[in-house]
């Protein structure tokens, strides 16, 4: 039997005995009843989605139309009925149930942080572009928007298609106006708002709003590599920034603007500084790549260098310039096919030659017209993949595609794509405003990125600063932990009312959610560095390897690494 | 055994309690299908009688509801209710003590049936827990049992070191483990 066991006993005896007095309470909650009247859209939609199944015989759909008004409320006496729904999400997340004139007549505030946007604010009844007005000029005010984080999803939802489409495009460009008023660069994303299910369901479980699970499950639908738990702990700008770098084709999702990168490192600061951690001079590196990725949540560089005797791939976190993982494999066993590629993942992969008549069929090009053809084979949660570089026509081509079945997860060169969408709604909004303002708007602009390029380069000569020296102590403490557990407090007495193993063990399976007698290859190390005594962990668990180091007093979990 | 208890599934999120604070009637209800087992167990573990633990978690729901605009969504509303539904039965063994002098360890009416036989004994866990546990002991394995409460929050609720509520889970556990072995093997 195990301690899993016995809280289960303890739960069912407890949830079996527990009284059933949920009326009782209720009736002493007065408050509870006159809710009903006023329950989301979501609630409405969901009832409605339960009745959809009687909807193919006649008595069903008289059943069905009772129901529908009756819970929506329609009719000459009735309260207004929601027409549209508008969902805005910075960090602050809240939602606008609109009736079919645009007057707000509910909000639903999501989060403790739409509280503070709203204050005393009184919007019911409102129009929904003054509404918007109000709310983005308070987030502007409270600093939730700033050229730092600079992106706002904005969600819709409406009972007529094209009114929706006039809402989209009637509420960014009142945006991008009162931000390029406050002299921020915005980027405003937009979807399409669909009561689906299971992205209510992926909101309950993480507790973020449906807005940005509906956009999550977005990206999920078109790369299976991602985990929806990683997005999900991404901000909006972060999304963002991942959106554009990746220039995925999402259906119903567009932008203007681009996403603030001023809290990411710049890839040149972030090479020359792994360049200086890896001890290797300018002329050693044969060739490099940078890209911008998501791992674990975090917004990461992965960065692969190359010499003549090795290939590095280090990741780094792309805001704070630490070294989260650093690998190398000498080029010899680099080029040896068989070496890495026993891992039942690529039991089904198809060959390249395969791969690249597939992504040639599906991109229209002829391949003889292909050059400096380069792959890259590779695997990420569990899903085998090709990442491919060509140069074709002149124009570089970076895919990343499923190495079983020759879907494309992203096109650097897609015109559908994302990023692509960007000048052209850019455009297509800026139609609608008036000829004079936005010329004012941009000369506003141009002086605005003048003086925002002169903050970045200050700022970045600050990064680099500080990231080198970030980075020299890393490599200072990878070295010495290299070199065997090291002279540093090696004469240092494990602490006594330090945590023991199995707490530890009992704080892992509760932080990580695992069965540690589950995982293969299980060790404990005590180490103790710079007065600091810490438990070193390491093991595999479902294909995975973790390596994290626990705090033996305050049992602070830090994971270092889980490849 | 345990195919149908899973920790993901106990979260009591903070939307959740956000549509509590809009006084969504459903919302309300959903916690108190998803909280109310929690409440009972620890307010069980800290008064040990049927009767008064019902009490509690009438108490307990109904101070959520008066106080839920209080609530700061950290993501850890059980730790929430369980600082309720604590200071709910303390108040109510505060009382009883002004009337008489009880020992704590005493108190518990452990079932309503006087009658029940041994093998019953046995089996019932919340009499285990009662009998096998310091007062303390049962809190922090009740806690940690019925929802996804992580041990540092438990260490916050019950004002105690980390490694103390570590140590006091995992003996209690091997405890309650010892005896149901025990128990299983003789029927």
């Amino acid at each position: 039997m195990k301690h899993k066991d016995v809280e289960q006993k303890i739960y069912e005896e407890f949830n079996q005995k527990k009284p059933e007095i949920f009326q009782s309470i209720l009736e002493q909650c007065p408050k509870m009843n006159e809710a009903k009247v006023r329950n989301s859209i979501w609630d409405r939609m969901r009832v409605l989605f339960h009745r959809r199944s009687f909807t193919y015989s006649f008595t069903a759909i008289v059943v069905f139309a009772v129901l529908f008004f009756a819970v929506i409320g329609v009719g000459p006496n009735q309260n207004p009925s929601v027409y549209s729904v508008v969902a805005i999400d910075v960090n602050p997340s809240l939602v606008l149930e609109l009736d079919e004139e645009d007057k707000v007549i509910n909000v639903i505030k999501n989060n403790e942080d739409a509280n503070i946007i709203i204050g005393d604010m009184d919007l019911i009844g409102v129009d929904s572009d003054v509404a918007i007005n109000a709310l983005i000029g308070s987030m502007v005010a409270n600093g939730y928007i700033s050229n730092f984080t600079n992106s706002i999803l904005l969600s819709v939802r409406s009972e007529d298609d094209l009114h929706k489409d006039e809402i989209i495009n009637k509420l960014t460009a009142i945006i991008n106006n009162i931000l390029s008023g406050s002299s921020i660069n915005g980027s405003v994303i937009t979807q399409t708002l669909n009561v689906e299910q299971d992205a209510e369901d992926l909101a309950e479980r993480l507790d973020i709003s449906e807005a940005k699970a509906e956009l999550v499950l977005r990206i999920i639908q078109i790369d299976s590599r991602m985990i929806v738990d990683d997005l999900a702990r991404l901000s909006i700008n972060d999304l963002n920034l991942l959106l554009e770098a990746k220039n995925y084709v999402l259906d119903d999702v567009k932008h203007t603007g681009n996403a603030s990168d001023l809290e990411i490192i710049s890839q040149a600061t972030i090479y020359e500084n792994i360049r200086t951690y890896l001890n290797l001079e300018e002329s050693d590196v044969v060739e490099y790549d940078l890209e911008l990725e998501q791992e674990d949540g975090l917004m990461v560089y992965e960065v692969e260098i190359v010499t003549i005797a090795f290939e590095y791939t280090v990741i780094v976190d792309a805001k704070q310039g630490t070294i989260l993982k650093t690998t190398s494999e000498a080029i010899d066993d680099a080029e040896d096919p068989s070496d890495d590629y026993d891992d039942p993942i690529y039991d089904n992969i198809l060959s390249e030659e395969e791969i690249l008549e597939l992504v040639l069929q599906e991109l229209g090009l002829t391949q003889s017209l292909v050059q400096d053809l380069d792959f890259d084979l590779d695997e990420e949660n569990g899903i085998a993949f090709y990442d491919i570089a060509f140069v074709y026509n002149g124009q570089e081509y970076e895919l990343s595609v499923n190495a079983e079945t020759g879907f494309i997860f992203s096109n650097s060169n897609d015109e559908d794509g994302y990023e692509y969408d960007d000048e052209e709604d850019e455009e297509e909004y800026d139609n609608e405003e008036e000829s004079d303002s936005l010329g004012e708007d941009s000369i506003v602009d141009e002086e605005v990125l003048v003086e925002d390029t002169k903050i970045d380069e200050e700022a970045l000569v600050e990064d680099t600063e500080i990231d080198e020296e970030v980075l020299v102590d890393d490599t200072e403490i990878d070295e010495e932990v290299l070199a065997e557990d090291v002279e540093m407090d090696e004469d240092a007495e494990f602490p006594e009312n330090a945590l023991t193993v199995e707490e530890i063990s009992i704080l892992l399976e509760e932080e990580l959610e695992i069965d540690l007698s589950l995982t293969v290859d299980l060790e404990f190390n005590q180490e103790i560095e710079s007065g600091v005594a810490y438990y070193q962990v390491g093991f595999y668990y479902d294909d995975q390897e973790y390596e994290i180091e626990v705090n033996a007093l305050s049992g602070e979990i830090y994971i270092n690494s889980q490849e | 055994m345990h195919s149908n208890y899973n920790k993901e599934t106990l979260n009591i999120s903070d939307k959740l309690m956000k549509r509590v604070s809009n006084y969504d009637a459903r919302a309300f209800e959903q916690l108190y299908n998803q909280a109310s087992g929690a409440v009972f167990g620890l307010a069980m573990s800290i008064v040990g009688n049927q009767a008064d633990a019902e009490d509690i978690v009438q108490n307990t729901f109904i101070s959520i509801y008066e106080k839920i605009s209080s609530y700061k969504p950290q993501g850890k509303a059980m730790a929430w209710i369980f600082t309720i539904t604590r200071n709910h039965a303390y108040m109510l063994l505060r009382n009883k003590e002004k009337h008489t002098h009880i020992d704590l360890d005493d108190l518990y009416d452990i079932g309503t049936d006087n009658t029940v036989v041994e093998d019953t004994y046995k089996e019932n866990i919340t009499k285990l827990l009662l009998s096998e546990l310091k007062d303390d002991e049962r809190q922090i394995v009740t806690m940690h049992a019925m929802s996804n409460i992580k041990h540092k929050d438990i260490a916050k609720i019950m004002d105690m070191p980390l490694s103390t509520v570590l140590s006091k889970y995992r003996r209690s556990l091997e405890k309650l483990r010892n005896v149901l072995e025990v128990n299983e093997y003789e029927t």
